[in-house]
């Protein structure tokens, strides 16, 4: 049972953290793609898409590369502070946001651009400014499409595996989630506790399907 | 207060090249779909780019390309009304009709001068979607004349409207013009509604200019033959053509 709670305790933290920075990024990058026009766009949405489309060790080694102790970023980091994001939970959330980014801008970004552009006309002509616009009329139109972006990144997260043992380890206590300790379960013969964990996390992100379904049929839309 | 509209614009296919003034009242651009009646009205907004023009209304230059002079929409104070209203549908009739005030919270007297003027009471907390076409046609007007707009552009206002209201709601708009005193251009594609309620009536034709006037002027002296084809051949009684 403290496996157990811990695991979720773990997978609960990760996926999170990992929603929050979604949450942020995830809503700026789909404003800049859905309402923006420049040179490269078409690269940039490429490169957001990516994490969707490799292999969770692929991303994994990338992350490595880039965050682990002798990585571009992780290096100067460790040199600086004596800290890493290997083997830590941090690293796991940092695994889950690259992976469920993909999902919260793609999906968000179909919400801000269903938005009547008429009325976004009508109140730039009423005197408001782009910001304003953004704020109380797109934001509260695409909130629905926005909100279950964030509910599909959190299933995400909560359920990724490769990149996060790849990057994170699988620490009892430390950093094993659910979805890795249905992978030790299962490697050390103890199939009723991986049923167990299966189910439960099944569970979640049933849940999860559900409530981002019914959020994106908003009452605006 | 005057209005004056140069504009010149190249697309493939098409070239606008227009060139009017009006000195008060409802100025009416008339013309076949495609004619670039849109064009100029969103060109007037701030929506739509041209490659050179001048527009000037009253004393402010909303948009000068010798001059480099290019008003943002949220910059030109013009009220502009669309063929599918475009309300808030996620605000009140309240929030709509206040959104474009600087001060909200100060503007209640003024809010429900607006509420009676355009017969809006007991419908402030109401959604858009639980209004009726002509309602939401009224919220739309306060909303955008709350701001109290040097100019009013109306797009194909009647065009959404059952035939049986259309002469009510022609008259209601001459009056409100009458009483408010600022320009109203207005395009249509039909001409019993130009003819009805146009002070100055400018016929447009391929992104051109075919002839501009009192409509009276223009049905008894149309210029060409294609503007008499424009005008449908119409024989005139007057009192049926220019009854609201």
């Amino acid at each position: 049972m403290d496996s157990f709670l811990s695991a979720l305790k773990i997978s609960l933290w990760v996926a999170t953290s990992s929603t929050l920075l979604v949450a942020l990024f995830g809503l700026a990058l789909a404003f800049v793609l859905a309402r923006c026009h420049f040179r490269g766009k078409n690269f940039v949405d490429a490169v957001v898409t990516i994490p969707m489309v490799l292999p969770p060790t692929v991303v994994g080694y990338c992350l490595m590369m880039l965050l682990g102790r002798e990585g571009v970023i992780g290096a100067p980091l460790y040199r600086l502070t004596g800290w890493s994001f290997v083997f830590t939970w941090q690293g796991a959330a940092i695994a889950a946001f690259i992976v469920s980014l993909p999902l919260m801008v793609r999906v968000a970004r179909s919400a801000i651009e269903s938005v009547d552009e008429d009325l976004i006309r009508i109140s730039y002509s009423l005197g408001k400014s782009e910001w304003e616009t953004f704020v109380h009329v797109i934001l509260p139109l695409a909130r629905g499409g926005i909100m279950a972006g964030m509910v599909l990144a959190f299933a995400r997260g909560l359920g990724e595996f490769g990149a996060t043992l790849m990057i994170a380890g699988n620490i009892p206590g430390k950093t094993s989630t659910l979805s890795l300790s249905i992978y030790s379960a299962f490697q050390a013969g103890d199939d009723a506790k991986a049923e167990q964990l299966a189910w439960v996390l099944t569970g979640i992100s049933v849940f999860v399907i559900y409530l981002s379904g019914k959020l994106s049929r908003g009452r605006w839309m | 207060m005057d209005v004056t509209i140069r504009l010149k614009k190249s697309l493939e296919g098409f070239t606008l090249d227009v060139h009017w003034t009006s000195q008060e009242g409802i100025v009416v651009i008339f013309g076949p779909s495609g004619s670039g009646k849109s064009m100029t009205m969103q060109a007037i907004a701030g929506f739509a780019s041209v490659d050179e023009g001048y527009i000037r209304v009253g004393e402010r230059v909303f948009f000068d390309s010798s001059a480099r002079i290019d008003l943002p929409p949220q910059r030109r104070e013009v009220g502009y009304l669309l063929q599918n209203y475009a309300l808030f549908p996620h605000m009140t009739v309240r929030k709509n009709i206040l959104y474009g005030h600087h001060a909200p919270g100060q503007a209640i007297e003024e809010f429900h001068e607006m509420i009676t003027l355009f017969q809006l009471e007991g419908l402030e907390n109401r959604y858009p979607g639980e209004l009726s076409g002509g309602q939401k046609q009224r919220v739309a007007l306060a909303r955008a004349l709350m701001r109290k707009p040097r100019i009013l552009l109306l797009d194909e206002p009647l065009a959404a409207v059952d035939i049986a209201v259309r002469k009510v709601i022609r008259m209601e708009l001459k009056l409100l013009q009458r009483k408010l005193g600022i320009p109203m251009v207005l395009i249509t594609h039909d001409l019993g509604e130009a003819l009805a309620l146009a002070d100055k009536l400018i016929i447009y034709e391929q992104g051109r200019v075919v002839q501009e006037g009192e409509p009276m002027e223009i049905i008894t002296h149309p210029l060409n033959e294609r503007v008499s084809e424009l005008l449908g051949r119409i024989t005139l009684h007057t009192e049926h053509v220019f009854s609201f």
